[in-house]
């Protein structure tokens, strides 16, 4: 790991250890939060421990800067909410939200500090064409797209193409299960909204195990590079639900069954491994045994994601790269089965020298 | 010590290691570059401002490069880096330059600790006045023309408001003029220094003046607000000053606030307290000559009111 980014970390673990930081330091660490969406979460541990007045004045200015637009995201995103709900609520059907909308209503800690740039919600797949009309009757509409990235989102991936109110900038996307259907795994939306929990309003969120295992699954089935914030999540995620009875348990035995197993266990591993989450060993233990892939292969999971988690800055001379571009290959190689990311990687390259993606279908 | 006194070869050095530090409206911005057409402007046009140490606390970095290796030589094209995130799209390397600008907008309009409006700010004898506009309206080529003709400059782009105080923080940077305005404005100032037209920019030709070295000497010098002046142009059309009203200022004001929705509570109460302290005209010209004297008598007429110059001019 380069050195900043295990002073990021550091800085993440430990936060009372950043007023004890050299200029320099407190220099790179500042940027990387900035370039990690962290600095409001920093910022909010810091003052939890009272230690903002120790920094010098230009740190606390960004922090206040970042504090001010992070509540600011906060009530746009429950504003967001808010009409995604009165939009829907003739429907009667549940409205499941996820990650950062499902956090900041169930009112979570690791909302804290946290900025979203979109709003995810899961339905049931007998509702989504239902659910994409009333959405699009009520002002909400899709990103013009090619036939081909239409494709793309109908019929390989978990959510239909994204939608944007007319009026207002914020992304919605609306999914039907929680990982792609393209790839082998397949996890019915049934069975997700059957176990998730009310948050009132009509509004839900998914149950913890599932909460933590799309967290995972978002952090490991896809790219996990330069993606410090979700590992964190995770964390959160973790050290809140771990402390319920039955947790551990229900976890591996869901993951098993929503063929989830090895996410799971790399989110288990890289947890305690960098964010230093607390995780009974019997449960590592067992979800080793169970969802691990071979030693060789963890080894190089373990320098990739070590590597590559935390961005690099641009323009630097960097060792990341190689474990980046590894990574982003992997993400594709499990999403799609092999002739499907053939073919998707040639139109991906045509259009890319006509220079007319402007999708980041990936 | 200013960009222009330092050592070139150093300083182009330093644009490809650590960056160089500009102070603007209270925020230390780091622009790292390895393109030259970027550097070799941001030395000509920042020529006047300090330079900050090599170590410090940066509120942004910036970084400008081509968007890989082989676009370097062939089809060069250009990106910007804001703290890793790209706001833009990518441009072709002609515009090297104009994508530093706009990053650099870019940063201080996140800023949510100042409330941060969309008008150019100008300042004489301690008054300072404010000229929010819509886009084509001349804000810019006014506020060129009044800085040429003495007055100081705080920015033809940003109004910072500070919250605490309602004080305008300068940003002083260069002035962006377009298409007509620029040939104008050469006109109107022939000793000024103007970067390179760029021609075919998404806004037509743009090109920057950079502004007197007092304004940027002074750059750490708030200035209170005293009127906010509307300018429209109108080929051809009369100097004519017309009052505007309380609730019509506040709209032309919150409505193209870069970060009001971001500052919420704050925002409205620091634009509330702006409309509330401050006159308001909208001012109709033809020519930059009578807009420039319209605005010259105005202020006059506020400094010799002193107290009651409020009073005065709304009775006018």
């Amino acid at each position: 790991m380069e050195e900043v980014a295990a002073l990021l970390l550091h800085s993440m673990r430990d936060p009372a250890s950043v007023p004890g930081l050299g200029a320099e330091a407190l220099d790179d660490v500042l940027h990387a939060a900035r370039q990690h969406a962290l600095l409001a979460r920093l910022e909010h541990d810091l003052a939890g421990l009272g230690v903002l007045q120790d920094l010098p004045e230009a740190a606390r200015r960004q922090f206040a800067n970042a504090r001010v637009r992070a509540n600011a995201n906060a009530i746009t995103l429950c504003f967001e909410i808010d009409r995604v709900r009165r939009a829907l609520t003739d429907l009667g059907i549940r409205i499941v939200l996820l990650k950062g909308a499902a956090y900041r209503r169930a009112g979570l800690s690791v909302a804290r500090g946290r900025v979203s740039v979109d709003l995810d919600i899961l339905v049931s797949v007998a509702d989504i064409g239902r659910v994409e009309r009333t959405l699009i009757d009520r002002g909400w509409q899709a990103a013009e797209m090619n036939r081909y990235d239409q494709h793309y989102y109908r019929d390989w991936m978990h959510e239909i193409p994204p939608l944007v109110h007319g009026e207002r900038g914020i992304e919605l996307d609306v999914h039907h299960t929680i990982f792609p259907p393209v790839s082998e795994i397949r996890i019915d939306s049934e069975t997700l909204l059957a176990a998730a929990t009310p948050v009132g309003d009509g509004l839900w969120v998914l149950g913890p195990t599932d909460m933590v295992l799309h967290a995972a699954a978002h952090l490991f089935q896809e790219n996990p590079a330069g993606h410090l914030r979700d590992l964190l999540d995770l964390h959160d995620l973790l050290t809140l639900f771990g402390q319920h009875a039955g947790f551990w348990e229900n976890l591996i035995e869901r993951a098993g069954r929503h063929g989830l197993g090895r996410p799971l266990y790399y989110g288990l591993r890289y947890a305690v491994d960098l964010a230093g989450t607390a995780i009974p060993a019997a449960v590592l233990n067992r979800a080793k045994a169970l969802f691990a892939p071979n030693a060789v292969q963890l080894r190089v999971m373990d320098w990739l994601v070590r590597s590559a988690i935390v961005a690099g800055s641009p323009g630097q001379a960097s060792a990341g790269v190689l474990p980046r571009f590894m990574l982003f290959a992997r993400s594709h190689w499990i999403k799609m089965p092999p002739a499907v990311l053939l073919g998707h990687s040639l139109v991906k390259i045509i259009h890319r020298m006509r220079g007319k993606s402007a999708t980041d279908t990936g | 010590m200013r960009l222009g006194a330092a050592p070139e070869s150093a300083l182009r050095a330093q644009f490809h290691t650590t960056g160089v530090r500009l102070r603007l409206a209270g925020l230390c911005v780091n622009l790292r570059t390895d393109v030259p057409a970027a550097s070799d402007q941001i030395l000509q046009m920042y020529r006047d401002h300090p330079l900050e140490a090599g170590v410090g606390i940066d509120d942004f970095r910036v970084w400008l490069s081509y968007t890989d290796p082989l676009r370097r030589f062939v089809r060069r094209r250009i990106q910007v880096f804001i703290d890793g995130a790209t706001p833009f799209e990518p441009m072709p390397h002609r515009f090297a330059y104009v994508s530093i600008e706009g990053a650099l907008n870019w940063c201080i309009s996140a800023t949510a600790i100042n409330v941060v409006l969309h008008a150019a700010v100008v300042e004489r004898g301690g008054l300072a006045v404010i000229l929010p506009a819509p886009p084509g309206s001349g804000k810019s080529t006014l506020c060129a023309g009044l800085v040429m003709r003495g007055w100081r400059l705080l920015s033809d782009e940003h109004a910072v408001l500070r919250p605490a105080d309602g004080r305008l923080q300068p940003v002083a940077r260069p002035i962006s003029l377009k298409n007509e305005s620029i040939a104008l404005i050469r006109q109107w100032a022939p000793d000024a220094h103007f970067s390179p037209v760029f021609t075919g920019t998404i806004r037509g030709d743009v090109a920057y003046l950079r502004p007197p070295t007092d304004s940027i000497a002074r750059a750490t010098e708030t200035a209170a607000p005293a009127l906010i002046v509307s300018p429209t142009y109108q080929a051809g059309a009369a100097v004519a000053l017309q009052p505007l009203g309380k609730s019509e200022t506040f709209r032309l004001l919150a409505g193209n606030a870069m970060n009001y929705h971001t500052t919420q509570r704050c925002g409205f109460d620091t634009v509330a307290g702006l409309v509330d302290s401050c006159a308001a005209w909208r001012l109709s010209y033809g020519t930059l000559a009578q807009a420039v004297d319209a605005m010259e008598a105005l202020l006059a007429r506020v400094q010799t009111g002193s107290a009651s110059g409020r009073l005065a001019i709304a009775t006018a």
